[in-house]
C-alpha cells in the first residue's frame, strides 16, 4: 500500500473515492434514470379532448325531401303545405324541432320513384254518387297516390290531408321513433347490435335421424333482393345447414297434436345439444327450422296459441316450428320441403329479419306503409342518428377514462382512429346537410367503428396495479449492492474529513 | 252438529283462499325486472397442478350449472389452468367429481374451454372484460356484451388479501378488477354483474368495485382461510371447496325456469357450512336481492316474441309493381363459395427473381473482382 501511494501520489484514497461518487452519479443521472424513465412511463398520446368535448348531437339535422307532383295548382300551395305541416309536426312532436323536418318540393322532370318521395295528386272527376279521397303509398317504390275530391279543393282542406299522409303514414314510424331517440329513450331489446357484416344461418333441425332435404337454393335467390336493398347499411352472408338428431329438452303435451307451451319457450332452443356455434369474426343471425319426428306420425307439433307457429328470439334469430302434410305417405324414407312450402316460412324469418335489423313492420290493422323502400330509407336516417351519438358517447368515454384512469396508456394509433372517427362525423354531418342519406350512414357506420377501434385497441390495457413493496421487491437486488457500496463509500469519506479537521 | 260442520267447512276454504292469495301476492313482490336480454358467464379457475384439483372442480361445477340452465357454450367463457381430469395421478380418468360418492361428473360429455393451460393470465383476464383484442380474436372466445347483459362472474383459486394468484406467476389486484369493471361500465358492456369469488380472504377482492350494479358474494374475511369440502381418499386431494360445493348443492336443485331468488342461495352461506364468513355486498346493485331470480344470472330466459309476423316482404322484395317476377340479381354471397384461381405463374416468376438487384453478369464481375482483392489480402498478409 505504502509503495502504490509513493509511486502513484496524485491517486490518494480520496481522490478515488470522488472519483466512484462521481462516476456513480453520472451512471445514475445519465443513464439509469433516463433508462428507467423510458422502460416505465406510460406513453400517453394527446387526444384531441377539446375537440372531443364540443361534439355535440345539435349539429345533426335532417331535411327530407318530398316531391309533390302538382298539375296545375299554384306555388303558393306548396308553401301554405309546407308551414301548415311545420306547425302540425312540431307542435306534436316539439322534440322535433330544428332537428327533422319535410321539405315540399315541386316535382323535376325525370325523376326515379325509387329513389326520390314522389306523391301524385289526382283530382277525382264530379259524379252523381259519393267519392272519396284514397291515398295509395305504393309498396314497390317511394310513390303515393292521392286521389282527390272537388269537395276537399273547394274547402281547402288539402294541405290538411296532405299533412296527415305525411305524418301518419310515410313518416309515422320514423317520427315516433326520433322522438325517442331524442328524449332518450331507446327500448329496443330485440334489434342486433349493429355490424357492418352479419351471417344469416338458415339451420333445418331434425328430430330423429331420417334424410331430410330442403329446396333451400332456390329460396335463397328470393332472399337476394331484399338483402340487396340493405346494401348500403350492411352486408350479409348466407349459409345453410341441415342437422340430425336434434332432441328437445322441453316437455310436451302429447295428445292428438303436440303442443309446446308458451312459458317453454325461451327453453325451446337446446344448447347444450345443438351445434349452433360459428366461430366467425362477424355477428351471426339465425333462423332455425325444426322439423319434428311427430310428423311422421301424422301428428303436428305447435305452439300454444300460435297462428304462424313460430317466435323470435331477441338478438338471437328466429324459430319456425315445420309440420310437413302429406296428401299420402310415401315409404321411401325421405322427405323434402319444396319451394312451395318453404316460401310461407322464409316470409316468416324476413319479417323476423326486420325485426332484427330495427326495421318496422307494418300489419294490417297499422297504416304504417308497407313500402320497403321507404322503411328502408326511415332505418338508415335512425341508424345514422344512432351511430352517430354513439360514436360521441365512445370518444367522450375514451376521453374520461384516460382523465380517470392514470396508469392506462394511451397508443398513438387511438389518437389516429379518434382523428379519422372525428373526421367521419364531420364528413357525415355534410352529406346530411347535402340530403345524400344513404353517404351519411356509411360515414356514421365508419366513425363508429372507428371509434370503437379508439377505444378498444389491443394495446390500452390497464397496467396491473403494483402494489409499493412489490416494487421495492423488484428494485432492491438491482439498488441494493451500489447503494450499500456508495453509502459506504460516502462515509467512509466523511470519517476522513473529520479526523482531518480535527487533526 | 252441521253447522259446525259447514262453518268449519267455510273457514277451511276461506283460509285457503286467503292463503292462495297471499301466494300471488307474494309472488308478484318477489319477482323484479332485471331488464336484461342475455346471459353471460365468466368462470375462471386460476390454479393448475393436481393438488388444486378442487379448484378446478369448483369453476367445474358452475360450468355445468349455467350449461343445464341454458347459457349456450358460445356465451359461456371457461378458464382452466390445467385439465386434472386427463391428469395421470387422476384415478378415475376423463372426470372430475364434486364428491366422494361420485354422483356427478363435472367434467361431462361436452366441455369447451376458452382459455386453458397458460392462456389462463392476468392480461387476458382483464382483456377478456374490456375487450380488447386483436382483430382477429375468435368471437366464441370474446365477451360480447353490451348494456342488455348480465354477467355472472366466478373466480376461484388461492387468494390473499386484496389480490389473486394466477398460476403462481402473477396476480391480480382488486384495484384491477374494480377498474376493468369501471371500464365496462363506462362502454355499456353490462347491464348486471354478479361476482362470485371463493379463494381466502375473498371479501377483500370486491372491496374497491365502485361501478354500479354489481352484486358481489365472498367466501371468506380478510385473514380468514376457505376451506376444501372433504377429500376422496381413491383420489388423493381434497375434492371441492365448501362455499362452492354448497352452492353446487342448492343450484342442483333450481330448474332453468325457476323463480327462486337470489338470496335463497345466500341462506345457505352459513358459518356452519363453509366455516368461514362469507361476505355479501349489496350497496352497489340497486335492486333488493330477495327480488332479484336467480336466473336473472344463471338461466336464459327471455321474453320471446311469438306471432308478430308481417307477411309479403318477399313478395313485394321480389316482384314489380304489375306482379311479374323480378330477375333474379346475381349475388355477392353466391360467389363467396367459389374458390378463386392461385396465380402459380406468379409464384414460378418469384423463384426466378435475384434476391439482389443485379444483373447476372454484374454479379459474376463482382464475385471476381472479390476473389482477386481477397487473393491479394492472402498474399500481403503472407
Amino acid at each position: 500500500m505504502t509503495e502504490s501511494k509513493t509511486t502513484l501520489p496524485r491517486w490518494s484514497v480520496e481522490r478515488i473515492r470522488i472519483i466512484i461518487l462521481a462516476f456513480a452519479v453520472t451512471l445514475v443521472a445519465g443513464f439509469g434514470y433516463p433508462w428507467y424513465l423510458a422502460t416505465t412511463t406510460i406513453h400517453r398520446a394527446t387526444l384531441p379532448v377539446g375537440e372531443i368535448n364540443d361534439l355535440t348531437t345539435d349539429v345533426v339535422k335532417f331535411n327530407i325531401p318530398v316531391y309533390l307532383n302538382l298539375s296545375n295548382a299554384s306555388e303558393d300551395f306548396i308553401h301554405k303545405s309546407q308551414t301548415a305541416l311545420n306547425t302540425k309536426l312540431y307542435s306534436e312532436y316539439p322534440g322535433l324541432k330544428d332537428f327533422w323536418s319535410i321539405e315540399l318540393r315541386r316535382v323535376i322532370d325525370h325523376m326515379d320513384e325509387s329513389q326520390d318521395y314522389i306523391i301524385n295528386f289526382n283530382i277525382l272527376p264530379d259524379k252523381e254518387e259519393e267519392t272519396f279521397e284514397t291515398v295509395f303509398v305504393s309498396p314497390f317504390s317511394k310513390r303515393t297516390d292521392i286521389e282527390l275530391t272537388n269537395k276537399v279543393i273547394l274547402s281547402n282542406r288539402v294541405e290538411e290531408f296532405l299533412c296527415d299522409t305525411l305524418m301518419n303514414r310515410l313518416f309515422k314510424f320514423e317520427i315516433s321513433k326520433f322522438n325517442d331517440l331524442k328524449k332518450g329513450l331507446n327500448t329496443d331489446h330485440i334489434v342486433f347490435p349493429y355490424s357492418s357484416h352479419y351471417n344469416l344461418v338458415f339451420s333445418l333441425f331434425v328430430e330423429d335421424g331420417t334424410p331430410v332435404s330442403w329446396q333451400s337454393e332456390d329460396i335463397i335467390g328470393l332472399m337476394n333482393p331484399l338483402l340487396q336493398q340493405l346494401n348500403h347499411f350492411s352486408n350479409f352472408t348466407i349459409s345453410t345447414q341441415i342437422q340430425y338428431y336434434s332432441n328437445l329438452n322441453i316437455p310436451v303435451e302429447e295428445g292428438e297434436n303436440l303442443v309446446v307451451k308458451q312459458s317453454d319457450l325461451s327453453t325451446f332452443i337446446n344448447y347444450g345439444d345443438w351445434n349452433l356455434n360459428n366461430n366467425d369474426i362477424n355477428p351471426t343471425i339465425n333462423f332455425i327450422l325444426y322439423f319434428p319426428k311427430a310428423t311422421y306420425a301424422s301428428k303436428s307439433m305447435i305452439i300454444e296459441n300460435s297462428k304462424t307457429n313460430s317466435f323470435l328470439i331477441p338478438q338471437w334469430g328466429g324459430v319456425h316450428i315445420f309440420n310437413k302434410k302429406f296428401d299420402v305417405y310415401d315409404d321411401n324414407d325421405h322427405f323434402v320441403i319444396v319451394k312451395d312450402e318453404l316460401i310461407p316460412i322464409f316470409e316468416t324469418f324476413s319479417s323476423q329479419l326486420f325485426q332484427l335489423l330495427g326495421l318496422p313492420l307494418s300489419d294490417e290493422s297499422d297504416i304504417t306503409s308497407k313500402s320497403l323502400l321507404m322503411r328502408i330509407d326511415s332505418l338508415t336516417r335512425l341508424s345514422t342518428y344512432k351511430h352517430y351519438t354513439q360514436s360521441i358517447q365512445i370518444l367522450k368515454s375514451l376521453v374520461k377514462l384516460t382523465n380517470e384512469l392514470n396508469e392506462i396508456s394511451i397508443p398513438e394509433i387511438t389518437k389516429s382512429f379518434t382523428l379519422d372517427a372525428l373526421n367521419n362525423l364531420k364528413r357525415c354531418k355534410d352529406s346530411l346537410t347535402l340530403q345524400q342519406f344513404n353517404d351519411a350512414i356509411i360515414q356514421s357506420s365508419q366513425s363508429l367503428k372507428n371509434s370503437n377501434n379508439a377505444f378498444f385497441e389491443k394495446e390500452i390495457v390497464q397496467q396491473v396495479y403494483f402494489p409499493s413493496e412489490h416494487k421495492l421487491a423488484v428494485f432492491l437486488p438491482l439498488i441494493g449492492p451500489i447503494c450499500s457500496m456508495l453509502t459506504m463509500n460516502s462515509i467512509r469519506q466523511i470519517k476522513d474529513w473529520r479526523s482531518k479537521k480535527s487533526t | 252438529m252441521k253447522i259446525i260442520n259447514s262453518l268449519l267447512a267455510w273457514s277451511i276454504l276461506l283460509l285457503t283462499v286467503l292463503s292462495q292469495v297471499v301466494d300471488t301476492e307474494d309472488a308478484e313482490r318477489i319477482i323484479s325486472e332485471s331488464g336484461h336480454t342475455n346471459n353471460w358467464a365468466v368462470l375462471v379457475s386460476t390454479s393448475r397442478f393436481w393438488f388444486n384439483y378442487r379448484h378446478i372442480a369448483n369453476v367445474l361445477s358452475l360450468y355445468r350449472t349455467v350449461k343445464r340452465m341454458g347459457i349456450p357454450d358460445s356465451q359461456i367463457i371457461l378458464m382452466l389452468p390445467d385439465d386434472i381430469a386427463c391428469n395421470p395421478r387422476n384415478a378415475a380418468p376423463g372426470t372430475v367429481f364434486n364428491n366422494m360418492n361420485q354422483a356427478i361428473d363435472l367434467y361431462g360429455d361436452s366441455i369447451e374451454v376458452d382459455y386453458r393451460g397458460y392462456e389462463v393470465t392476468v392480461e387476458n383476464f382483464i382483456r377478456l372484460l374490456t375487450d380488447r383484442w386483436d382483430e382477429d380474436h375468435p368471437r366464441s372466445k370474446r365477451l360480447l356484451t353490451d348494456e342488455n347483459s348480465n354477467i355472472f362472474i366466478y373466480m376461484t383459486g388461492h387468494g390473499g388479501n386484496e389480490f389473486l394468484k394466477f398460476q403462481d406467476a402473477e396476480e391480480i389486484g382488486s384495484y384491477d378488477i374494480a377498474d376493468a369493471f369501471a371500464q365496462m361500465h363506462e362502454m355499456k358492456r353490462y347491464n348486471e354483474i354478479f361476482f362470485m369469488i371463493d379463494t381466502c380472504q375473498a371479501n377483500t377482492m370486491y372491496q374497491r368495485f365502485y361501478s354500479p350494479n354489481i352484486l358481489a358474494v365472498g367466501s371468506s374475511e380478510l385473514d380468514q382461510s376457505s376451506y376444501s369440502h372433504h377429500s376422496d381418499l381413491e383420489i388423493g386431494v381434497a375434492v371441492i371447496d365448501r362455499f362452492t360445493y354448497y352452492t353446487l348443492d342448492f343450484l342442483e336443485n333450481v330448474e332453468p325456469n325457476s323463480t327462486t331468488t337470489i338470496d335463497k342461495l345466500f341462506e345457505v352461506y352459513t358459518f356452519d357450512n363453509i366455516h368461514s364468513t362469507p361476505g355479501f355486498r349489496t350497496d352497489l346493485f340497486q335492486r333488493d336481492i330477495s327480488t332479484v331470480k336467480l336466473t336473472d344470472f344463471f338461466g336464459n330466459i327471455q321474453n320471446l316474441i311469438v306471432d308478430e309476423i308481417e307477411d309479403d316482404i318477399l313478395y313485394v322484395a321480389n316482384h314489380d309493381e304489375s306482379g311479374r317476377l323480378l330477375e333474379q340479381v346475381e349475388n355477392k354471397t353466391n360467389n363467396v363459395a367459389k374458390v378463386s384461381k392461385i396465380d402459380f405463374e406468379s409464384y414460378t416468376k418469384e423463384n426466378q427473381v435475384n434476391l439482389v438487384k443485379l444483373s447476372p453478369e454484374q454479379t459474376k464481375l463482382i464475385g471476381f473482382i472479390s476473389f482477386i482483392a481477397i487473393t491479394g489480402l492472402w498474399i500481403v498478409a503472407k
